[in-house]
């Protein structure tokens, strides 16, 4: 216990970075947090009004239990989800792994350190999505003072057994399927598993989407239909934990309480069998070892040119590296892809409504020019938004930033060649969406040439304020490449605005005149705008960087 | 030519990581920094490669100022960091032939040097794999692969033979050897005194941030006689 005490607190404070004690940029990031808190209100706001109106809605036919159980499911499934790229990412491929296994700890005592390390993660998710739910609940139901105590119990437990069931799942396929042994191998295989979910659940979402608000409650008032059967086969201590809530019985409490602790055990036991089994070699990477040939060399020893060479390294590092692959490239294929699958399952589904609406929009309609303009810019703003390589562009080069300090290349042509990746990457998923949207609505030339125009703009926009603000704050100390992406909060900084700007015209638009005048001023605003932020990332790109000590 | 004039580096306004450091490094030279852990050997490096900026003082390379003219100035030097874990999921190839359009070099001198460089480090197979793949020492080699495919007249190396295996170490030093006999510079940090002592004309040792011996190892072998280099180290670094 000792051991597991010791070993946990160092990883804790080794993730939030609390051991190098600086102080000079908490202001800063207490900045930051309040930032992201405002950017979120709105979401969380609507959370609350949702959950409000859910349990008026209920609480006639004593439904209200129905609240709180769609609360945790959400949460248990969440965590559950996340679980798949949380374990392998904590247990297997972290830097430490090796270390630790030099060490004299038992199996059991470095899984639970990083068992419960993984339920710190998950509170973050927890807590955004529990609080606005249960102060809606609390308002509406006035439950005594014991549910406050179980209730923070409850949600503090929550994440245990959805991590702890990932866990047991995760730790069977690394110790048995040596195909998985290979980090690489694995980041692609569930990425890619986890793209195929989204658009799999788009697909159904779109199908359920027709249902009838009575339909849907009663649906889920039922409660024995499969997808609820399942959820209380796989997180069997839940059922309790709500029945506590509603009905305030102590013995659901308890029992929730013994449930948990029973899967804990279970799974320090089985890890104890066969954690070691699944973690030693797993860092191994192949390689071939085979000279190259003539053709290949001279190919590969061809000139190409600073900028171009430093553009392809950008470009060849984000392929080759899986969870850049999935983050920042697959992007460009995965929103094209959701709205050709929704557009097209429905209008294959036999909805004719969609397919005359389609059939019966005249593109050649003047009134359409500021709708066509804003989507041509919102399509722009949110392909640069979603791939996030300039935002982490700086961030990903972590610990070896400095190469970057002593070349003789100027850190203005760097890190245009970085934004060049960006712009790269944007501009193949506005083609993609484009050639999306011409199969399915059939738009008319002049309009697939607006759009695209106005989506460059944007593009050009995101990409430029991206950089701008990964020079502002680099995120270079990480432990694993999935946290110069995924857990850097510059990508929230930079979808915000980037949200705001696709909606905020389409707000304005019934103030301006509807043609061609309005689009073209629009496009010499924009170009102003993007000039400014050129010149503000070229002067920055040398400041920053000089300043920037590693 | 290496030129540092009363340099100093402070950490965070508190640690002082290099003190008021000057020290002229003539062309023909292979000069060894050593100094025990945490002395300022890496932060004197970075300073003269530009990756760190000297809170005063100037350091010139080939007469060059690093911090008025850095571009041409880092045209001078090739640098080999303490950490050869860079670009791992490029090829070695694809490193090297990075590295060759940075620094401009032409298609056939590239070519040349590549083959050259990959025989005299047993790399030639291993070429066209990624780097993550290398053992640290293989990645040690590819890193210096990559300066010496420009060829630039300063060398600036961290630890260079760490993690090397024999022949490699040898063939490394014998290039600094034939480096600096064609009048060019070696500047490197070492915690082996043995390989100071066969390798280099002169040593610089530093400790806690300021220069304590810059010259001959025969002048601090005659200045402390009947002791062993070893010994001569301890002493000199303990007084500091």
């Amino acid at each position: 216990m000792r051991k597991f005490k010791a070993l946990f607190i160092v990883m804790l404070k080794n993730t939030f970075n609390l051991l190098d004690g600086r102080t000079k940029r908490s202001k800063l990031n207490k900045f930051m947090g309040l930032f992201l808190l405002v950017a979120f209100m709105p979401t969380l706001f609507s959370l609350y009004m949702l959950a409000k109106e859910g349990l008026f809605m209920l609480l006639p036919i004593q439904q209200e239990g129905l609240v709180l159980s769609l609360l945790f499911i959400a949460l248990s499934s969440v965590t559950f989800f996340m679980s798949i790229f949380l374990v392998p990412a904590v247990y297997y491929f972290s830097k430490d792994s090796e270390t630790l296994l030099a060490l004299p700890l038992k199996a059991e005592e470095i899984v639970l350190s990083k068992f419960c390390l993984s339920v710190v993660y998950e509170y973050l998710t927890t807590f955004m999505l529990a609080i606005p739910v249960l102060v809606a609940y609390v308002q509406v139901m006035n439950p005594d003072v014991f549910f406050y105590v179980k209730v923070i119990l409850i949600l503090l437990l929550s994440p245990v057994v959805p991590l702890a069931f990932g866990a047991i799942i995760i730790m069977v396929i690394m110790a048995f399927v040596p195909f998985f042994k290979n980090r690489d191998l694995f980041n692609y295989a569930s990425g890619f598993l986890a793209l195929a979910f989204a658009i799999g659940i788009n697909m159904v979402a779109g199908g359920t989407a027709t249902l009838s608000q009575e339909k849907l409650l009663q649906m889920l008032t039922e409660g024995n239909n499969s997808l609820l059967a399942i959820f209380k086969f796989m997180f069997p201590n839940l059922p309790f934990a709500i029945q506590s809530l509603v009905d305030g019985s102590w013995i659901s409490f308890i029992l929730f309480l013994v449930i948990t602790a029973l899967v804990i055990f279970i799974f320090l036991y089985i890890s104890k069998i066969i954690y070691f089994i699944g973690i030693i070699g797993v860092n191994e990477t192949a390689a071939g070892r085979k000279q190259l040939n003539l053709k290949a060399y001279q190919k590969e020893t061809s000139t190409k040119g600073a900028f171009m060479s430093y553009f392809l390294k950008e470009m060849r590092l984000m392929i080759r590296t899986p969870i850049y692959l999935l983050n920042n490239i697959a992007t460009a294929f995965l929103l094209p892809i959701i709205f050709l699958v929704s557009i097209g399952s429905s209008i294959g589904s036999g909805e004719e409504e969609l397919s005359t609406f389609i059939n019966s929009i005249d593109w050649t309609n003047p009134d359409l020019l500021l709708v066509v303009s804003f989507a041509g810019l919102a399509l722009g703003l949110m392909m640069s938004t979603m791939n996030l390589i300039t935002p982490t562009a700086l961030s990903r080069e972590g610990s070896n930033i400095f190469f970057m300090k002593y070349i003789p290349m100027s850190y203005v042509k760097q890190i245009q060649a970085k934004i060049a990746s960006g712009l790269a990457v944007s501009l193949f998923g506005i083609l993609f969406s484009l050639i999306a949207a011409i199969i399915l609505l059939k738009m008319h030339p002049i309009v697939i040439a607006l759009i695209l125009v106005m989506s460059i703009q944007g593009m050009i926009f995101m990409n430029y304020l991206g950089m701008i603000v990964d020079l502002i704050r680099p995120k270079l100390v990480w432990e694993q490449e999935a946290a110069a992406v995924k857990q850097n909060l510059n990508a929230a900084f930079t979808m915000i605005p980037a949200f705001a700007l696709s909606f905020l015209p389409f707000m304005l638009m019934k103030y301006l005149p509807n043609n061609w005048f309005t689009v073209i001023t629009i496009f010499i605003i924009l170009s102003g705008i993007n000039w400014m932020l050129i010149r503000l990332t070229t002067r920055m790109s040398i400041t920053k960087l000089h300043a920037l000590e590693v | 030519m290496i030129e540092i004039k009363n340099i100093s580096k402070t950490y965070s306004g508190q640690v002082k990581a290099v003190n008021q450091l000057s020290l002229t490094v003539e062309a023909g030279e292979i000069i060894g920094f050593i100094g025990p852990n945490g002395a300022g050997k890496t932060t004197t490096l970075k300073m003269m490669t530009g990756i760190l900026n000297p809170d005063e003082g100037e350091i010139l390379l080939n007469g060059i100022n690093i911090q008025s003219s850095p571009l041409k100035a880092k045209q001078q030097f090739g640098f080999v960091p303490d950490t050869p874990d860079m670009f791992l999921r490029l090829k070695g190839i694809e490193y090297l032939n990075f590295m060759a359009d940075i620094y401009d070099v032409d298609e056939n001198t590239r070519r040349e040097r590549i083959t050259k460089y990959a025989e005299a480090f047993q790399m030639t197979s291993a070429l066209n794999d990624k780097i993550l793949s290398y053992s640290h020492g293989m990645r040690q080699k590819i890193v210096v692969m990559g300066v010496l495919i420009h060829s630039p007249s300063i060398w600036i190396l961290d630890e260079p033979l760490t993690g090397l295996d024999p022949q490699s170490a040898f063939a490394l030093k014998e290039m600094m050897r034939e480096h600096v006999a064609l009048g060019k510079t070696v500047f490197f940090s070492t915690h082996v005194l043995e390989v100071a002592e066969k390798l280099c004309s002169k040593v610089a040792i530093i400790n806690k941030g300021a220069l304590l011996y810059f010259g001959s190892l025969e002048q601090l072998k005659l200045d402390h006689p009947n002791a062993s280099l070893e010994d001569i180290f301890l002493k000199v670094t303990q007084n500091a």
